[in-house]
């Protein structure tokens, strides 16, 4: 494992074996290490994908429906002679689409709609250069791994920006060459989704934003990152023009770098993030320190208005040189 | 980048619900240009503008601020200071009117006492589905001593109006401040309609 993170670092080929998707569900520890184990681990969570779809995906009318179904054949089988009468569909007062009861499957399904409304218009704005994500069939899973990530995430539901940290996860799994694992992707994606974010879900929160561990403290723990290592530019950014990191880190951060960089280069970086042995969020942080760090001649130059557009739109770069600097910040990060 | 602008500069942050189209309108005023696939903003962006009213140059510093509730912990720090703010909604959506009230309310206890205020009623370019009355709007707009203008990103109408009324206010405010003289007395609403970008079409035989 030691090896394969050490690898991963390096950057995963993109030609050639098709590897990256099996090196990232191993690096997120979706994959157990022992091979052996592979098709009972994977069966086991594909299918528990399939149930939360089934319970969390059923309009109620057709949850309902499912509930009269199997109440009525069970009915047949006792009544198996009173054939001729029309079976009527009971809906109870509670659940009738007007009730206002709490309980009320309606009443839960309206409240969420305008999650839904809100996921669902962000997946379809992912990535709308590039085909794959214009494809139907992939926004579909993107919403679907959202919407249940919401159901079962109720302290953070859906904060919008999620689906562009999913993209990455899903493009690669979905183009697995191995067309089983292909076919298994919105599952598979859902997983990783969650073992990823695991690391960083307190920045979503919103009751955490003024806490240890939420998104302010993320973003302090950068500025003291930078002041460490290279005080000069930390001083400039800070005390002269006071261009603090929630100006521009704030989406570095939440995001995973997801809209700095183009998506290809994105994914290499990906790889170095998901591969390091410090873990996602410390490698994260380091990333981001070096980022600064690559353009402190132009920032030591620059003025507030020209920093905050600068690191706004970071320039293109070598993602090489960007993380051997980032590699040698190692062991920094304080906790 | 990096020299010091002349003249006066001010400080705008646009406030308003997810998706009514912050982003666009600024996007449309400082670069002119529109996309219908904006993506949703998770982090305010900084951009300036330079304009020249009454033959002086003026510099805004425009926060486009992030519209999602989860973001709006963070929103003081781009308010606190601000000169003036743009609130921003969708006429097609009761609800995002709703929250510039709310912004309205956070402001006059948050911010500075006499921040400028203008209010875009924005897409107008989608007038067939238009839930709010202007007439409506207008009142509220005088109500706070704002001005509301009707918007289009789309369609780019309306957009250096609302701007350049903001920019017109502020320098009134600073020569009066300037001056020594009273601050002056909060302007009655104005609406400035751009040409309609659409006309309202003939109600349709729907019975």
């Amino acid at each position: 494992m030691g090896e394969l993170q050490r690898l991963a670092c390096l950057g995963v080929p993109d030609g050639g074996a098709g590897v990256r998707p099996v090196v990232w569900k191993l690096l997120l520890g979706y994959l157990p290490t022992d091979r052996g184990l592979w098709p009972y681990e994977l069966e086991k969570k594909r299918s528990q994908y399939s149930a939360y779809k089934e319970e969390f995906l059923l309009n109620p009318s057709e949850k309902l429906r499912r509930i009269e179904e199997s109440k009525l054949s069970r009915k047949k089988e006792l009544n198996i002679e009173r054939i001729g009468l029309l079976p009527r569909l009971e809906v109870t007062n509670e659940e009738h689409p007007l009730s206002s009861g709490k309980s009320s499957l309606w009443n839960q399904y309206f409240q969420e709609s305008e999650i839904l409304e809100q996921i669902d218009r962000d997946v379809k704005r992912t990535h709308p250069d590039i085909s794959f994500f214009s494809a139907k069939s992939n926004q579909e899973s993107l919403r679907r791994i959202l919407i249940i990530f919401s159901k079962l995430n109720p302290s953070i539901r859906y904060v919008q920006g999620m689906n562009e940290v999913l993209a990455p996860l899903f493009y690669v799994f979905k183009n697995d060459p191995d067309p089983s694992s292909s076919a298994s992707a919105e599952a598979d994606t859902y997983f990783c989704f969650v073992e990823l974010l695991s690391g960083f879900k307190d920045n979503y929160c919103k009751h955490l934003d003024n806490s240890s561990v939420g998104i302010r403290s993320t973003l302090s723990k950068l500025s003291q990152l930078l002041k460490r290592h290279d005080e000069e530019l930390w001083r400039h950014m800070e005390v002269t023009t006071k261009v603090y990191p929630q100006y521009y880190a704030f989406r570095w951060i939440t995001l995973l770098l997801t809209m700095e960089f183009s998506f290809n280069v994105c994914i290499h970086i990906w790889d170095a993030i998901l591969g390091d042995p410090e873990g996602p969020p410390d490698t994260l942080m380091r990333i981001c320190c070096a980022m600064l760090i690559l353009v402190r001649k132009r920032l030591l130059a620059g003025d507030f208005t020209a920093n905050i557009q600068l690191l706004q739109h970071y320039p293109a770069t070598n993602i090489d040189h960007l993380l051997h600097i980032a590699n040698r910040l190692r062991g920094t990060v304080a906790s | 980048m990096g020299s010091r602008s002349p003249g006066v500069s001010f400080k705008l942050v646009l406030l308003g619900d997810g998706r009514v189209g912050k982003t666009s309108l600024v996007l449309r005023y400082v670069n002119n240009i529109f996309s219908d696939k904006q993506e949703a903003t998770v982090q305010a962006s900084y951009l300036t503008k330079r304009l020249v009213v009454e033959g002086v140059p003026i510099t805004l510093s425009i926060w486009d601020t992030a519209g999602q509730e989860k973001f709006h912990a963070l929103g003081p720090i781009y308010y606190r200071d601000a000169d003036a703010a743009l609130l921003v909604y969708d006429i097609t959506d009761s609800d995002t009117f709703v929250r510039v009230t709310k912004w309205v309310k956070e402001l006059k206890q948050m911010a500075s006492k006499d921040i400028v205020m203008a209010i875009a009623a924005n897409k107008s370019d989608l007038v067939r589905l238009k839930n709010i009355e202007t007439q409506e709007a207008v009142s509220y707009a005088e109500s706070i001593g704002a001005s509301l203008f009707v918007t289009s990103a789309k369609a780019g109408t309306g957009i250096d109006d609302v701007f350049s009324d903001i920019a017109k206010r502020l320098l009134e405010k600073r020569k009066n401040s300037a001056d020594g003289l009273s601050p002056p007395q909060p302007k009655k609403g104005i609406l400035i309609v751009d040409d309609e970008p659409e006309k309202e079409p003939p109600p349709k035989c729907c019975s």
